[in-house]
């Protein structure tokens, strides 16, 4: 999932990225409010978490920008405010959770979960490719009895490819999608990246699904049933 | 001196006085004035009409006596003429007298019986008069022998025994005049004297016209100074309250910009170290071998950090709800209902702990104005100390009852109990029976604070029993709703709002 996180704390929004990233998201996480809604306006997001004070423009008014620009992907607030009419602020400004500082790790990625459950896009825990099954909160891949844990950045290529099966994926799609706001990837970023995948998939028996398309990207190949 | 410190002492004294008596005593003063001034006119007049009546009193008495002194004379002189020229005529004011003399005598005795000193000079005169009287009978008797004598021998009358005739009864007669003189000079000096007097009444009157009508004005003039003192004192108290309500007004909003910093202030690096610390612990799990004494420590802080927030929780908590609500504004809320649903919340837990939770409710319903989530948040601090302080296979039962036209809900517990001496301070903040035990319980000693500053803020109770052993008691005491029972709304509607 492709996450925008916006925290102005560094100390705070360091772990909470790290988390978010272990889980297999995709985590563009900036610090104050313009950046955010800059972002927001050029990229889609599956998931929006934001801090409500910030440096610039605060949280609630971040989520009712976006919900005036009529996209539904789910906003959790992530605040120290704690009283009862500020958590009705908050969920009338258009946030879909709300969850009071300090708040438990484990917590927030179940609330993650949550909420990409309900999300318009949801297609199951799962994701399913011939026999290769991705399961998404494990980040694990499982092929005749056979599984195996992905670190969080094969989970991500795994995951977008098996979105997007049979179909060519340029290294510039792949680098969008992939890559975090602000990290620049090197010019054979994802060709490393395919090659570790490629690798962790022969474990389980699985050869050349990935194929190379000369010049272009790649394209997610399973053999057909 | 002695008045020149009186008079800031009856000041200050003055200001402590109550407004009600100060404008009591305002308004007394003219009135007194008015009042003092009608009721000396009204002495002075009626002394002035009684002082009319003494000379008009004097003035009859003198004219009476005049009258006397007059008949008297005429009467002598009417004798001696008679006795002179023998003729009948000179004889009438003599009859007249003696006819008028007597009524003439009983009516002034009757006018000075009041005055014992002319009345004995009266009865004096009586008698003198009376004597003249006689002496003139005599006369006027001798005469007429005289005449028998001479009718019937024409003896010559010796001038000498005339002249002893006509000298006989004058002294007498002298004597009664200088008496009736006497008693109309003590009339008059009595005349005089009542004149003055009346004289002096007058002046007084008008005087004390004068006087109180001065007293009067300078009285309202006081008056109305007090007065305006008393509104200047007014304005400024208005003035000091209205001072003293933007006072609490802007510390009022100090204390929330003061708890929503402070909110902040604290959250923030206690996210951070909670967030940090369990990124660490997930980083752990890459480790092919798990250096466990350096998870425990990161655990350990995980777990500190989380009761460190509890506890900021707990204090903000206090620091926004002191003082009491406004409990007409509140929802009614009807207890049995929210009970049930609270003691459903908490069966989990409690068996859980293998404890045994229990509701006994009447089956009337008992209402209260009350806010839903702070009612929650005292009961659960109650009942999870029940939780944390009874061992396993213990029963817990709340009760709900009416007792002395109040709502009571009481937690039991078979519990270990609270030592005697512990019992007056269990409310107290941060306070603990066992600090040891407590603490690796991890409390901090605030529930039963929370739970008492709740209870109070809605005008309610919270007491304590314990035996030692055996069990404790929390009791909660609120105020019955005033029933308007389109209030009331289901629990369940307000359940969802507190989210």
């Amino acid at each position: 999932m492709r996450v925008l996180l916006v925290e102005d704390d560094p100390d705070q929004i360091e772990p909470l990225h790290e988390a978010l990233s272990r889980s297999g998201h995709v985590v563009d996480a900036v610090e104050d409010g313009q950046t955010a809604r800059w972002l927001m306006d050029e990229k889609d997001y599956d998931l929006l978490i934001f801090d409500w004070m910030l440096p610039g423009e605060d949280g609630i008014s971040l989520c009712q920008h976006y919900r005036r620009t009529g996209k539904a992907a789910p906003i959790l607030l992530l605040t120290a405010k704690d009283t009862t009419a500020d958590k009705v602020i908050g969920l009338d400004a258009g946030a879909d959770d709300y969850l009071v500082k300090p708040v438990d790790i484990e917590e927030l990625l179940a609330r993650v979960r949550a909420l990409r459950r309900r999300s318009p896009l949801w297609c199951g825990d799962m994701l399913q490719v011939g026999e290769l099954v991705l399961h998404l909160d494990t980040m694990s891949v499982k092929r005749e009895g056979v599984s195996l844990k992905l670190s969080s950045r094969d989970f991500q290529l795994l995951e977008y490819m098996l979105r997007h099966p049979r179909q060519i994926l340029t290294h510039d799609q792949l680098e969008k999608a992939l890559w975090e706001w602000g990290e620049e990837p090197e010019s054979n970023a994802v060709a490393s990246r395919v090659k570790r995948l490629r690798q962790r998939l022969r474990e389980l028996g699985i050869d050349s699904w990935i194929e190379t398309v000369y010049g272009t990207g790649y394209r997610f190949e399973p053999p057909s049933a | 001196m002695a008045s020149i410190r009186l008079i800031p002492l009856l000041q200050s004294r003055w200001q402590t006085l109550p407004i009600r008596v100060r404008g009591t005593l305002i308004i007394f003063i003219p009135v007194t004035c008015l009042f003092t001034a009608l009721s000396a006119f009204a002495w002075l007049k009626a002394s002035l009409v009684e002082d009319e009546t003494w000379v008009q009193h004097t003035q009859v008495v003198r004219l009476e006596t005049k009258r006397l002194l007059n008949t008297l004379i005429e009467a002598e002189t009417g004798v001696r003429g008679y006795g002179l020229t023998q003729r009948g005529e000179f004889l009438i004011p003599y009859n007249t007298a003696q006819a008028t003399i007597p009524a003439s005598l009983d009516r002034l005795e009757e006018l000075v019986q009041d005055n014992p000193q002319q009345t004995e000079r009266m009865q004096n005169i009586r008698s003198l008069v009376d004597e003249n009287l006689t002496i003139f009978q005599q006369k006027i008797a001798l005469q007429n022998d005289l005449k028998h004598i001479d009718g019937q021998t024409d003896i010559l009358v010796p001038a000498a025994s005339l002249y002893d005739w006509l000298e006989e009864g004058k002294a007498t007669m002298d004597t009664a005049r200088r008496e009736i003189d006497r008693f109309a000079q003590t009339e008059e000096d009595l005349w005089i004297e009542r004149r003055q007097h009346q004289d002096l009444y007058r002046q007084i009157t008008w005087i004390a016209l004068c006087i109180s009508g001065a007293i009067g004005t300078l009285g309202a003039f006081f008056a109305v100074h007090l007065f305006y003192q008393l509104e200047r004192e007014l304005v400024s108290r208005e003035r000091n309250l209205r001072e003293s309500h933007h006072r609490l007004e802007s510390a009022c909003d100090q204390l929330q910009r003061f708890t929503a910093n402070a909110s902040h202030e604290l959250r923030a690096p206690l996210a951070a170290v909670l967030s940090n610390a369990q990124v660490g612990l997930m980083s752990l799990d890459d480790w092919e071998e798990m250096p466990m004494p350096l998870r425990k420590k990161l655990e350990k802080i995980v777990d500190l950090t989380k009761r460190m927030s509890a506890l900021v929780s707990d204090l903000l908590f206090l620091a926004r709800h002191e003082g009491l609500l406004a409990l007409d504004s509140l929802p009614v809320v009807d207890l049995n209902s929210f009970l049930s649903h609270l003691v459903t919340d908490w069966l989990p837990q409690m068996q859980a702990h293998q404890l045994a939770l229990t509701l006994q409710a009447p089956e009337t319903a008992i209402k209260v104005n009350a806010d839903i989530s702070l009612l929650k948040q005292a009961l659960s601090n109650l009942l999870s100390n029940a939780c944390r302080y009874t061992p396993a296979s213990g029963a817990i039962i709340v009760q709900l009852l009416i007792d002395h036209a109040q709502a009571v809900i009481q937690v039991k517990d078979t519990g270990i109990g609270i030592p005697a001496e512990s019992l007056p301070y269990v409310f107290e903040r941060f306070y603990r029976v066992d600090p040891k035990r407590s603490r690796a319980s991890g409390g901090f000693g605030l529930g039963l604070a929370i739970a008492q500053q709740i209870v109070q803020a809605h005008g309610g109770q919270i007491s304590v029993s314990s035996v030692l052993g055996q069990g404790t008691i929390f009791q909660i005491e609120l105020p019955l709703a005033h029933f308007h029972d389109n209030d009331s709304l289901p629990y369940a509607a307000m359940s969802l709002r507190e989210g």
